[in-house]
């Protein structure tokens, strides 16, 4: 049986995970959002630099 | 990251998070979510963030909620942020404030922990259609973050 929640540490910060907690990304603000952000980033692209290091780790 | 900040749970994902703001304004749930989109192949990550609006059972991305809590606040969605790379390290993350004034937030809780998020990651700032890393004292209209 899943554990309802624990605590987690990164460094450090120290938070809890929820396994209970609402999923939010059906949520019309958060999808208008990451919609936007696509249409911006479709016109603006990524910068060169970084775009080669997410390539980069893509291929690995 | 050593700045005061709110405690806060995740789902078992990382990619949605909740925090309370406690101030003059009362207790008001504040929401982070990181959503997954595609361009040209790349996935990466769009930052949302707003209030809980319990009359309308969604989130509220455009409220000025001034609990006088806002550095409080920054540094706690940096600290999602940081949870979320760290569960995701290959991946981008997109943070644009749904207004100028919320873009403006974002680059000042950047600043404010620059000193910490720099050997962490590369952040890049948007202005005038070019991508440039981030630096202090620029009004950039979107950000990059990805791990180092």
């Amino acid at each position: 049986m899943k554990k309802r929640i624990k605590k987690k540490t990164i460094g450090n910060i120290s938070f809890t995970i929820d396994y209970n907690m609402r999923d939010y990304g059906n949520d019309p603000s958060v999808i208008r959002k990451a919609d936007e952000s696509k249409e911006f980033l479709d016109k603006h692209g990524f910068p060169e630099e970084l775009m080669k290091i997410l390539e980069s780790r893509r291929r690995r | 990251m050593t700045a005061d900040r709110y405690e806060f749970s995740s789902d078992g994902f990382c990619q949605n998070f909740e925090f309370v703001s406690e101030g003059p304004k009362g207790n008001i749930k504040k929401l982070i979510q990181f959503t997954p989109r595609k361009i040209n192949g790349v996935t990466y990550y769009n930052l949302s963030f707003g209030d809980w609006n319990n009359e309308k059972m969604e989130i509220d991305d455009r409220v000025v909620t001034n609990n006088s809590d806002s550095k409080k606040v920054l540094a706690t969605v940096a600290a999602a942020v940081l949870a979320f790379t760290e569960q995701y390290p290959t991946v981008c993350v997109s943070a644009r404030g749904s207004t100028a004034a919320r873009t403006r937030l974002y680059q000042m809780g950047i600043c404010a922990n620059w000193s910490e998020i720099d050997p962490l990651f590369y952040v890049y700032g948007l202005i005038d259609d070019k991508w440039y890393p981030f630096e202090k004292n620029v009004n950039f209209e979107a950000f990059l973050i990805a791990k180092k």
